[in-house]
């Protein structure tokens, strides 16, 4: 009875309600100063920024499950933009195999990390550095002509439900499949957790890495393809803060820098959440010499809640 | 038989050395640049000394970032380029441009790099918030506050201030000679001080650095300060180097700053640092900008050929599997 009563799983805790709490904390004053954007259209234009980054975190969100970071992410999506709105329609067959190419570095570069045991944040400060001149050699001002299937897809409007909207379900639904329910999800986990344990267990954390990074990429890339579509331009510069963002939103979500847990509707309303606070500052007429500092404390204030609920009752030796 | 197995033990030991001390990687690569820029400049000692000059401030900002980084997985101070602004812009504005009010902006500089690089700590020990997150918000907020008091002003530096600046030693410019001075110091206080230990020790484990009586917060405190210090400083300095306070100067020391501690060799995990890696790192990434420039290369193509610098030295001393 007692042994019972030890293993019994620990309830739902009141960290993984942060997300839900932060995302009605933005949208519900949002909703008082605009009320007419609860409609079709108001939801749609709401959301649509948000799909980019809510694929960026999750590029963010794979990486740093397992204790790895992207610092380049955010040149990545950049760069992504550039070859969508530039490469893609003058010269087809390029375009693709830049897109593969990039994923091809990614998994490599995932094999690496584990075999030569190098930190990934360097690696990928020196890739941004190589996005970025990519980017720039490709379209070196912002402009470009993202292809007409590319933007029709992003405008998308369905009947009854806004596209971004149904967009977020389906991807939260996804993500939670691949993280809960496959083989993959589980050792993904597992090497965040505890990479020996993965290894002794006869598991190849080396394929796990490879595919973790290969991911990272590919999110990535759709993340650079939605945001190309949205703004309809090839920007070399556009997403470069896209890096830190996806990385709050993933602590916003209720990851952690450790690696090993993760929430896959955490992760999108961190996004959709970091998504408002823009939105939110516009509707209240922050100026926007203020924003960037107000993202700030807003940012800071929501991560320090976060942080005194789930430290709660431990003993911090730093 | 025995003088191969003569050689495979020597090579061994050059292995070891050089595995032990990946920091002769950059000072290689220098000497690799210095000779190439001989073959497509007339003077190459002067390229040299121009990268020099620049690499003051990347020493100055990059020794700061090497301490932060020494506390261990996780530390990290992305709050340098817009304390750098800040602080370059604010002294500035503090001299008024005359010679009488170098030391008051001196003082500013300092002050306000101390005072951003405790904020840093408070809000990573007291709201318990990853310094990577905490030190990028907290330098958004100091990016607000630089853009919305100091925007537009461009504030030329004291005349005295600029002369010193650009003034040499033997050849090398002050300000290098100045940096190396202060990177012998680090490398004591590394060392031989209990603070330089203590963090050390704190990098590895700080679970038993704490439990072997190490003031643990105390030396992260002064750590974080004195990355803002050097941030304020760097600031103060470059503006008067570069003929004024802009918001964007400090950019490309965010990046930059990372770069230079792990290609000279410190470990990014914490608890191993090395000065003089970081004094030969500084110098190749700006050999190599300008070895590029002389080339005719365009910036785009700099940034992909620096990226893959980078990328190709953390490879080649990458430690390998189970010898962390």
């Amino acid at each position: 009875m007692i042994t019972q009563k030890l293993i019994k799983r620990r309830p739902l805790s009141i960290e993984l309600l942060m997300p839900f709490v932060s995302i009605v904390l933005v949208f519900v004053p949002i909703v008082v100063l605009k009320p007419n954007i609860l409609n079709y259209f108001g939801i749609h234009l709401l959301l649509n920024m948000a799909i980019p980054l809510v694929l960026a975190t999750i590029a963010q969100m794979f990486a740093m499950t397992i204790g790895e970071i992207d610092f380049s992410l955010g040149n990545l999506v950049s760069l992504v933009t550039c070859i969508v709105g530039t490469t893609l329609a003058k010269n087809p067959v390029l375009a693709i195999a830049l897109l593969i190419g990039i994923l091809l570095i990614y998994m490599v570069l995932g094999a690496l990390f584990y075999l030569k045991n190098i930190p990934s944040i360097v690696v990928t400060i020196g890739l941004s550095f190589i996005w970025t001149g990519v980017a720039v050699i490709i379209q070196p001002s912002p402009g470009g002509n993202v292809p007409a299937w590319i933007v029709n897809m992003m405008g998308y409007k369905p009947p009854l439900i806004p596209m971004p909207l149904l967009f977020m379900v389906g991807i939260a639904i996804i993500l939670m499949l691949i993280l809960f329910r496959t083989k993959f999800g589980v050792l993904l986990r597992g090497v965040g957790g505890n990479k020996r344990a993965v290894e002794q267990s006869g598991h190849s954390v080396l394929k796990v890495q490879m595919f973790v990074f290969l991911l990272v990429g590919l999110f990535g890339i759709l993340s650079g393809t939605a945001l190309a579509g949205i703004t309809t331009s090839a920007d070399a510069r556009i997403a470069q803060n896209y890096t830190m963002i996806a990385v709050a939103s993933v602590l916003l979500g209720g990851g952690s820098f450790s690696g090993g847990t993760v929430s896959a509707v955490g992760v999108v309303l961190g996004a959709c959440t970091m998504t408002m606070v823009g939105t939110l500052l516009t509707f209240l007429k922050v100026s926007p010499d203020w924003q960037i500092g107000t993202q700030g404390i807003i940012i800071l204030a929501v991560l320090f809640v976060n942080s005194q609920l789930k430290q709660k009752g431990r003993v911090r030796y730093v | 038989m025995s003088s191969s197995a003569n050689t495979l033990s020597r090579i061994n030991l050059i292995n070891a050395y050089l595995s032990k001390n990946r920091w002769i990687w950059s000072y290689v690569g220098v000497v690799i640049l210095y000779v190439l820029t001989g073959f497509v400049s007339d003077n190459p000692f002067q390229t040299f000394t121009a990268s020099i000059g620049f690499s003051s401030f990347l020493i100055l900002v990059g020794l700061g970032q090497m301490l932060v980084i020494t506390n261990g997985p996780g530390n990290i101070d992305l709050s340098i380029p817009y304390t750098l602004a800040f602080a370059g812009s604010f002294s500035l504005k503090m001299t008024a441009g005359i010679d009488q009010g170098i030391f008051l902006g001196l003082v500013i500089a300092v002050l306000s790099g101390l005072i951003i690089g405790t904020l840093n700590f408070v809000l990573i020990r007291y709201a318990l918030i990853p310094p990577m997150i905490a030190t990028l918000a907290n330098s958004f907020i100091i990016r607000t506050l630089t853009i919305v008091y100091f925007r537009g002003m461009l504030i030329k530096p004291p005349k005295a201030l600029e002369h010193f600046v650009n003034t040499r030693i033997l050849g090398l410019p002050t300000l290098f000679v100045l940096m190396l001075l202060l990177s012998a110091v680090i490398h004591v206080v590394l060392n031989k001080t209990s603070y330089g230990r203590g963090i050390q020790a704190i990098g590895q484990n700080p679970k038993a650095a704490y439990l072997s009586s190490i003031k643990v917060n105390y030396y992260k405190l002064i750590t974080y300060a004195l990355s803002g210090l050097f941030a304020g400083i760097a600031g103060f300095l470059l503006a008067s180097y570069t003929g004024g306070a802009t918001l964007g100067m400090g950019g490309e020391y965010q990046s930059n700053s990372i770069a230079v501690v792990v290609v000279g060799g410190t470990s990014i995990a914490g608890g191993d640092s090395n000065v003089q890696g970081i004094v030969g790192a500084s110098i190749l990434l700006y050999l190599v900008t300008n070895f590029l420039n002389i080339i005719g290369v365009g910036a785009s193509y700099r940034s992909i050929i620096t990226g893959i610098v980078i990328v190709s030295i953390i490879l080649a001393t990458g430690r390998g599997r189970g010898k962390n």
